[in-house]
């Protein structure tokens, strides 16, 4: 039996934005995020009776959220055409120590963020939005560790040659 | 319970610069307030479909346009005395139209062996007339 309204109130106040957030950095479409949250809370409310406690709840969210902002990322077809394996084997050099990035950057990784393949993107969402460690996020996909690490590898390498290329062009404007 | 906007974690201190950066451009983003309306509005939504589904079948209209009648999804316990129903009602139809049939045998096989009884008597009947006639005895 699904729970009471007022609880249910409670837990879409507390967990809107993550749950929001994880929708929207993952498809990148702010109607469809709205759409995949609404989804997230309502099968949240049909199965909240089975969630014994908030880190359940929490946990379960944001698997739900990856979930559901996957399968719509894939019906929409809206993956990036560049290939991570592409990118890393013909384009990417090693990047040199970390440089500081501008401010004005930030706003940019954002949107970079869109370009990264699905695995990579959850990956980066899971480890730097929601500040997760890869065991953590390893349990939330049912990954193998190393599969994770990969594609936070991966992820970080690519964002930082496209910052890095942006940051050029941005700094030329 | 919601996480920290910061990203001031103990963990956040192993991250480089770019991964910091990283980490701040990623914050989690305020949800709007229309759309923190439709949330919140979905709790009413769905109490209202709770409230429907309880109060017996109703029509459900389909993106195609149709419509179908939609029963209410029965709980464990209904489930279970729902089956047990439809299981006694079968077999009681069943032994009842088993009953029906048998007399309905019964009543053929009678009208059967009333109707050839009939046939003998109407030729013993015959043959005694003849025999009578030809005795040259007048029956009227």
């Amino acid at each position: 039996m699904p729970f009471a309204v007022t609880e249910f109130r409670r837990l879409i106040e507390q967990h809107q934005r993550m749950v929001f957030s994880i929708a929207l950095r993952v498809t990148g479409e702010y109607g469809t995020a709205e759409e995949v949250a609404q989804d997230v809370f309502l099968e949240l409310h049909r199965g909240a009776h089975k969630l014994e406690s908030e880190d359940h709840i929490r946990f379960w969210l944001r698997r739900v959220a990856v979930h559901r902002a996957t399968d719509a990322l894939r019906r929409a077809a809206r993956q990036p055409a560049t290939d991570a394996e592409e990118w890393l084997e013909t384009d990417f050099a090693p990047p040199g120590p970390a440089a500081p990035v501008p401010p004005a950057v930030e706003a940019r990784l954002e949107d970079l963020l869109q370009s990264l393949p699905e695995p990579l993107r959850v990956a980066i969402v899971l480890r730097y939005q929601e500040d997760m460690l890869p065991d953590e996020i390893a349990a939330l996909l049912n990954q193998p560790v190393a599969t994770v690490k990969s594609h936070l590898q991966r992820g970080l390498q690519l964002l930082r040659r496209k910052a890095a290329t942006t940051l050029k062009e941005y700094v030329r404007e | 319970m919601n996480k920290p906007t910061t990203h001031q974690t103990p963990d956040s201190t192993r991250l480089d610069p770019f991964e910091q950066q990283l980490a701040r451009a990623l914050r989690r983003v305020d949800v709007r307030a229309d759309t923190a309306r439709k949330f919140l509005a979905l709790a009413a939504e769905a109490e209202q479909t709770r409230a429907a589904q309880g109060s017996g079948p109703r029509l459900v209209k389909l993106s195609n346009g149709g419509r179908v009648l939609a029963f209410p999804r029965l709980g464990p316990h209904a489930r279970a005395w729902g089956t047990g129903a439809l299981a006694a009602g079968l077999l009681l139809s069943a032994t009842l139209g088993g009953v029906h049939l048998e007399h309905r045998q019964q009543q053929v096989r009678a009208e059967r062996e009333f109707q050839a009884a009939e046939r003998i008597e109407n030729r013993t009947l015959q043959q005694i007339r003849q025999q009578v006639e030809q005795a040259g005895i007048p029956l009227d």
